[in-house]
């Protein structure tokens, strides 16, 4: 349908990854998950926020293995999302939240590693990560108060443009009703 | 002096009124994603639109207001009196329509559509239904008309058509009666892909009043008794829709599903969901209500004589119809002896019927007959057309555009 956008959109829930800026899954795909009629007993509720903006964080080491953040800029889209990486040896690298998360898929566990991901969590990406919007980001991750205040202003747009949705889980649920009816239209 | 005329001509033929412009191809219709109305074998969109004039269209937006307040009067003697056997209606909705009702100043009736004979051929409007559960033909009219004036460009000419507009509006007067509530709604249907393309015209009528909106066919959605209704969006994750729109008929969920429609009565008895169409818009959709109604009002003149006996019809070309049909189907048309004219069977047959006085329907030369859909939400908003050759405006008909000149 060109008419409107009628999938859904896909929620960043909280993954206890390193970064998760792949959507995570869709109502639309899971046809057949349901046996009929299941009965299904939950009890949690969470919030699950979904970011429309993305952030670039520029990172620098400052020390072997320690990064501080620089520098945090709100772009308009998660997929512009980026992390800039000056090492101590002069060399940059730049990352998408996808090969962030293809490097921690694989394991890469090397002090070097850790030491990026303490100060990008740190900071605004860790809202991202599933850090409540209640705590603030980390003073110490970053560079220096410039780059500090900075983060606060980023965060309030960040905020702003942000969806949050609570996801409970129904202590009874029961699905699967009015299958198999859709060979005739039921309007009039 | 020259509009009197012109309607005059437009009175005596029909095919007067008739506007034909160059057809507008299936890739037109598939580049907007409404392919599936522009299929060849469906036969079903044209390439002409029919003019009406602004007085016509006053004609079908008063009848339609006044036959509203009639029908609000006919189901509140509904509830007064119990009636509810002889409406259709079984005991499993009973609550929920009485609850439901008691509250329909927070929760109105989102839209409806009233199908009507008349006005065009210079007779009296005349009820013929009213579709005011889960009426569909939105996209035609939303859209595809609305395209074909478009392409028609006919100097000076506009459309009665505000349909998204309105029911946008609808919802946000409902939304800000339930401003505890996140403005959040789950649209689901059976899932055939006519119900679809008219859940997405429901669909962008929130999305105008700023609801966040979801679509999940309803063998997906979760029902719950404690906590309500859910779409389920992951490994063990659940949003709650506090509303939901339901283009599956409740008289459906009543009968072929008791335990959901035990469910939904929990749930909205409980003000754990806003459920639209609300569950009393089935005293309005069983068309034994227009028993009802001539009880009430007696040869109004906008009301065809309904009953439930065809003995009331001796001699008198009649209508049998089933309480709770749709599209037609399980209408058989009498002639002044008791011959059949015409008769369509269907899935609906199982349910008891009314009577109704036969009405022509507004015909052209070439013997094709019009009915008028006007959608209402606090009043008539929108107009369109279907056309048949025979007597039962059906499935088989062809939608036709309007323009007012």
């Amino acid at each position: 349908m060109k008419l409107l956008n009628s999938k859904l959109n896909l929620k960043e829930k909280h993954v206890p990854k390193f970064l998760c800026g792949v959507a995570v899954a869709g109502i639309m795909g899971l046809t057949g998950c349901f046996s009929d009629s299941s009965t299904q007993e939950y009890v949690e509720e969470q919030q699950v926020v979904d970011y429309t903006q993305g952030v670039i964080t520029s990172v620098e080491e400052t020390e072997k293995d320690l990064f501080k953040i620089t520098d945090e800029t709100i772009v308009p889209t998660k997929e512009e999302s980026r992390i800039i990486a000056s090492y101590l040896d002069g060399a940059i690298d730049t990352f998408t939240l996808a090969e962030v998360e293809l490097v921690d898929a694989e394991g890469d566990d090397s002090r070097r590693s850790s030491g990026l991901r303490r100060a990008v969590t740190g900071g605004i990406l860790g809202y991202y990560m599933g850090r409540s919007f209640s705590s603030p980001t980390n003073p110490g991750v970053y560079k220096n108060t410039a780059a500090y205040n900075k983060s606060n202003t980023a965060n309030t747009s960040l905020r702003s443009s942000a969806k949050t949705t609570t996801v409970r889980k129904p202590a009874t649920g029961k699905s699967g009703y009015g299958g198999g009816k859709s060979t005739k239209s039921y309007g009039g | 002096m020259v509009v009197e005329s012109l309607r005059s001509l437009m009175a005596d033929n029909l095919n007067n009124r008739l506007y034909e412009f160059k057809e507008l191809s299936y890739k037109f219709w598939k580049n907007l994603g409404l392919a599936y109305y522009a299929e060849e074998e469906m036969e079903y969109i044209t390439n002409e639109l029919l003019c009406v004039s602004d007085v016509e269209v006053k004609k079908y937006a008063d009848a339609c207001s006044e036959l509203y307040i009639m029908y609000e009067r006919a189901a509140q003697h509904v509830i007064d009196n119990n009636l509810w056997e002889e409406l259709g209606i079984p005991e499993n909705a009973i609550e929920i329509i009485r609850y439901t009702w008691a509250r329909r100043k927070q929760t109105p009736q989102l839209y409806g559509r009233f199908d009507l004979a008349g006005v065009i051929d210079g007779t009296p409007a005349k009820l013929i239904e009213f579709n005011a559960d889960t009426a569909t033909v939105m996209p035609e009219t939303a859209i595809i008309q609305f395209e074909q004036l478009k392409a028609a460009n006919i100097k000076g000419s506009f459309q009665y058509s505000e349909l998204v507009e309105r029911i946008g509006k609808r919802f946000a007067e409902i939304k800000a009666l339930h401003q505890n509530r996140e403005p959040k709604i789950l649209l689901s249907g059976l899932g055939h892909l006519e119900d679809h393309l008219n859940l997405d015209i429901i669909t962008s009528a929130a999305q105008k009043a700023k609801f966040d909106t979801q679509q999940l066919d309803l063998e997906h959605v979760v029902f719950s008794a404690e906590d309500g209704i859910f779409a389920r969006v992951g490994e063990d994750e659940y949003i709650q829709y506090d509303f939901w729109f339901k283009l599956i008929p409740w008289e459906f969920i009543a009968y072929e599903e008791p335990e959901l429609m035990d469910l939904l009565s929990q749930i909205v008895t409980k003000d754990l969901a806003i459920i639209l169409n609300p569950a009393y818009t089935m005293i309005f959709q069983s068309k034994a209500i227009m028993k009802i109604l001539w009880d009430l009002y007696p040869n109004h003149h906008l009301l065809l004589k309904t009953t439930f006996s065809a003995d009331d019809f001796r001699n008198q070309a009649h209508v049998q119809k089933v309480i709770f049909g749709r599209e037609g189907e399980n209408v058989k048309v009498f002639g002044t002896g008791a011959n059949i004219r015409e008769e369509n069977e269907g899935d609906y047959e199982d349910f008891p019927s009314v009577f109704q006085t036969f009405v022509e329907l507004p015909k052209d030369a070439d013997e094709e007959i019009y009915q008028a859909g006007i959608y209402f939400t606090d009043k008539a908003v929108s107009l369109s057309y279907r056309r048949r050759d025979g007597l039962i405006v059906d499935s088989d008909s062809e939608f036709i555009g309007h323009y007012v000149l």
